[in-house]
């Protein structure tokens, strides 16, 4: 991944009818990047994808790509490929000749385009099925034929549409890791969608969370998981406990933030007002138990009734409910053999440093 | 042990009651009209058109003289050219009715059936009026001062292909429109994105994956072509005949059913031949 820019989205705008699919859009795509679109169905992740690809004409705004403003080209002329979301491979083709689809349309020589597709064939580990037509072959194959049929022509920009959304979990895990060595090792730009948010935390470099139609932040993904912008990502990506609160002193590398009744000191710079209603939110791997309340040093404590526990295998899953009403969920190591009582007081702490403030509010509305 | 004989009773009564009906129906309609058809191609023929119950093969010598070979021949040529406009037509109507929209789509598809549904003699016979001598083509013609003379246009052969194409282009336009729409919309996505222009894109996806709705619309096309003859009759004027012409004729004004069996037999096993030729060529596409 290198600072020259492959795609430009300036001020990208599609509106439906009725509804803005996608709000102003403003987002650089670096050369060999491996990049996300996350979020919800109905965010705009897929429309934005289509507009790139050129099946959707975009109602505001520009794509650069490449350096060049591609809003005259149709998709045929943009050096972009896509991997569709139910495959799309041609039902009355060979496994080749899906392959050699794109090359053969460019009229390249015919001896290039058996090296480049056997290439692309062994890329993807289908050698046994080239011969076999789409219908014989297996979910897991077929993406392999998809993404194959898309790199062999040696795209630009690689779009993929949640790709492996049809696969059962088991392959789908198996095909992110091998997406992703496949990209490093072809230096394709990659765009990528999907809804799942373990998925693009497992793959990215970077992420794009998108609600609504609006970027909410856009980062790596531990800065995504470790630090998000906003109340919608926070709680997008992962599990999150999310505490309503007050700011009540704005001090240096610090934030003091009411809740409770009770004051609770949070470590970072934040652009919130003293008085102003934020939320903390505070990851369930992050919290401890604690059985005196008064004497943990600086960590924020808090108590609550302990509602239940779930047994996820190496983990227990603790689910409490805080003074003010609010679900608390801390995830523990099943060895520590911690054992509460439903109905209990149980103290629970996290350190300043683990946890982040966003704002009070669910996403725009 | 007798458990298991009066559950077989019980399920031979269930068999009756179900497919019962439907096999009497078979049997009754379809099987004996075709054995009674097929043993009267073989049987002669008295004087007075009577049948004669014997064996014979004279009928299928009869049909293998040049003047007949001559009528099966023109009937074959025409209902391929018939099939081959009836395509160029219907194959526009049925890419724009499947890709336009619900309400372009209701319209079109009300369009072709419509006048599928009228009475077909009765349409055939509009066409008559239309082309005829004093029709509206020739006023039309003659009152612009562009003819001096009202053109032939009934009784020709142009009038019998005319007819027989009007009246088949619906019987190509629903398969191949079921065909077309069934075609996924992103496979059309996938082949632009791929390079390919709109006629690429058509050569290369679009065409071929509508070649099983045009093998069946030709199979709906070609076969009542070949037996049709009350379009011949009517816009042929007895001057262009067809093998439906023929047959029909045996068992009217020439009262020779048996010759007219041999003949019904001959087409028959022709449109038999097509669509096992048809069945082979829709299971290699099948995919």
């Amino acid at each position: 991944m290198d600072n020259e820019k492959m795609i430009e989205l300036v001020g990208l705008t599609k509106t439906f009818s009725q509804t803005t699919a996608v709000n102003n859009m403003n987002l650089d795509v670096y050369r060999g990047e491996f990049l996300t679109f996350l979020g919800p169905s109905g965010c705009g992740k897929t429309t934005t994808l289509r507009m790139i690809a050129g099946f959707e004409e975009p109602t505001a705004g520009q794509i650069i790509l490449g350096g060049k403003n591609c809003e005259a080209l149709p998709p045929e002329k943009r050096d972009v490929n896509t991997v569709f979301q139910n495959y799309a491979l041609f039902p009355h083709l060979s496994i080749r000749d899906n392959i050699a689809f794109g090359l053969k349309l460019k009229k390249l020589p015919k001896p290039t385009i058996r090296d480049k597709v056997e290439q692309a064939i062994c890329l993807v580990k289908l050698e046994e099925h080239v011969a076999k037509k789409p219908s014989q072959l297996s979910g897991g194959q077929k993406q392999r034929v998809a993404i194959a049929r898309a790199i062999v022509n040696e795209p630009k920009v690689l779009l993929l549409d949640e790709p492996l959304g049809a696969l059962d979990l088991k392959l789908r895990k198996e095909m992110q890791l091998e997406l992703k060595h496949l990209q490093k090792t072809l230096g394709i730009t990659f765009i990528y969608v999907t809804h799942d948010q373990e998925e693009a935390l497992t793959m990215s470099d970077r992420i794009v969370v998108m609600n609504r139609g609006n970027i909410e932040q856009v980062g790596v993904s531990e800065e995504i998981y470790e630090s998000p912008r906003t109340r919608f990502v926070a709680d997008f990506i992962g599990e999150t406990n999310l505490i309503a609160g007050v700011v009540t002193i704005k001090g240096a590398g610090f934030t003091q933030v009411e809740s409770c009744r009770k004051r609770y000191s949070i470590e970072g710079d934040y652009p919130y007002r003293t008085g102003e209603a934020l939320t903390i939110c505070v990851r369930p791997e992050n919290i401890h138990f604690t059985r005196n309340i008064a004497d943990v040093g600086n960590y924020n404590c808090m108590e609550g009734i302990y509602e239940e526990s779930v047994y996820v295998g190496n983990m227990v899953k603790h689910i409490l409910r805080n003074p003010a009403g609010e679900t608390i969920t801390i995830n523990r190591l099943t060895r520590k053999g911690e054992h509460f009582e439903p109905g209990q007081a149980v103290g629970f702490c996290w350190s300043p440093k683990r946890a982040v403030l966003v704002d009070a509010q669910a996403g725009p509305t | 042990m007798k458990n298991q004989s009066s559950f077989k009773k019980r399920r031979l009564s269930v068999m009756g009651m179900t497919i019962g009906p439907m096999t009497a129906w078979t049997v009754l309609f379809f099987v004996f009209p075709l054995a009674y058809i097929v043993s009267l191609s073989f049987c002669g023929r008295d004087a007075y058109g009577g049948i004669v119950y014997a064996f014979t093969l004279k009928n299928y010598q009869t049909l293998a003289k040049p003047v007949y070979m001559q009528v099966l021949g023109k009937t074959l040529r025409m209902s391929l050219i018939v099939t081959c406009f009836v395509t160029l037509i219907a194959y526009p109507y049925a890419a724009i009715a499947a890709r336009a929209g619900k309400r372009v789509q209701n319209a079109l598809i009300a369009g072709i059936m419509v006048p599928f549904w009228t009475n077909a003699l009765l349409r055939i016979y509009a066409i008559m009026n239309i082309t005829s001598a004093n029709g509206l083509i020739n006023t039309f013609l003659l009152g612009l001062g562009l003819v001096k003379e009202p053109l032939q246009i009934l009784y020709t052969d142009f009038a019998v292909m005319f007819g027989m194409v009007y009246t088949m282009t619906p019987l190509m336009v629903m398969p191949l429109y079921a065909n077309l729409q069934k075609i996924d919309g992103s496979l059309l996505e996938a082949g632009r994105d791929l390079g390919a222009s709109p006629a690429a894109l058509f050569l290369k996806v679009i065409f071929p994956l509508s070649i099983p709705g045009i093998v069946s619309g030709v199979i709906l096309v070609y076969i009542p072509s070949m037996f049709s003859f009350y379009i011949a009759d009517a816009l042929g004027g007895g001057k262009s005949i067809i093998i439906g012409n023929v047959i029909s004729n045996q068992f009217s004004t020439s009262k020779n059913w048996p010759f007219g069996a041999a003949l019904a037999v001959l087409v028959m096993g022709l449109s038999t031949l097509l669509i096992l030729a048809k069945n082979l060529l829709t299971k290699k596409l099948d995919y």
